[in-house]
């Protein structure tokens, strides 16, 4: 892993961790301790849609490589 | 490369920017604030322009050129540039970071994200008060990873069959987390504990998949 790869992933890391975090200040300050099904549902769905981004990614890359003759 | 003083250096002062906000959350100042929402609001913007900054300076780190600031790193640059020129079988790094390194400590970051929330919050993260918050956790780790291959595979630094295989163990790690949601929606902690512990060792493989797989 390259040190540009490495810090990319440190860095997505943190930003994901602070969104929780976020969310969790919001939960204290409120006097919650458990996520509502909203709160899943858009942790859940920003996961569906890196794993869409991923996969569109590789679909495009293999349709872009030139078909062997 | 000439030296330059610390304050013409861009890293430096956005790591500057950086620490200065966390210390103004550590120091609860915006607890002051006689609204809850506004404290909130503070904290939170503090915190967006801490880790905007840090991003900055790793950019910047990656991207500008890097002078150095002090007389030892004059030095160490030096012979950094003498061995390069004439490799030796181990070779000294003169202060730069390793990669593999580098890769061991995000294969120690993503479980502990996940399962060690509580223990960063010195960092500034709230920590997880119960399953409920750790989970939370552990999928924000496995969109991370996500975003972290598709950025890759995007500038071409991972490769399609490579890319193929981080899709596959990142779905067997999502599988394991929302078994083990459900088996918390159920009441049945222990089981939602097991699952969670797989799923963020699927995730911890996966780096050190991504490590030995030599991204770059």
């Amino acid at each position: 892993m390259s040190v540009t790869a490495a810090l990319e992933l440190l860095l997505a890391l943190l930003a994901r961790t602070q969104e929780i975090s976020m969310l969790i200040a919001r939960l204290n300050a409120e006097g919650r301790t458990q996520l509502t099904d909203a709160e899943w549902t858009v942790i859940v769905a920003a996961d569906d849609l890196a794993r869409a981004r991923l996969q569109a990614l590789i679909e495009a890359k293999k349709a872009a490589k030139p078909s062997a003759p | 490369m000439d030296k330059i003083p610390w304050y013409q250096s861009t890293t430096l002062r956005a790591l500057l920017v950086a620490l200065v906000s966390q210390l103004i959350v550590w120091t609860g100042v915006a607890e002051q604030l006689p609204d809850g929402a506004a404290t909130l609001a503070v904290d939170a913007l503090l915190q967006v322009v801490a880790i905007a900054a840090t991003a900055y300076a790793a950019w910047a780190r990656a991207n500008r050129a890097n002078p150095p600031i002090t007389e030892r790193a004059m030095k160490r640059q030096a012979e950094a540039m003498v061995e390069q020129s004439h490799p030796t079988a181990n070779p000294n790094q003169s202060g730069f970071v390793r990669a593999s390194m580098l890769g061991i400590l995000l294969a120690l970051a993503v479980p502990s994200v996940a399962l060690l929330a509580g223990a960063c919050a010195p960092i500034g993260v709230q920590p997880a008060k119960n399953f409920d918050q750790q989970l939370a956790y552990a999928y924000s780790s496995h969109t991370a990873v996500l975003d972290s291959a598709a950025n890759a595979l995007e500038a071409g630094s991972l490769t399609v069959e490579d890319a193929e295989a981080v899709l596959a163990m990142a779905d067997q790690s999502r599988v394991l987390l929302d078994s083990a949601r459900l088996a918390a929606g159920a009441g049945d902690v222990t089981t939602a504990e097991g699952r969670l512990a797989l799923a963020t060792n699927v995730l911890q493989q996966l780096v050190a998949y991504l490590n030995a797989r030599g991204v770059k």
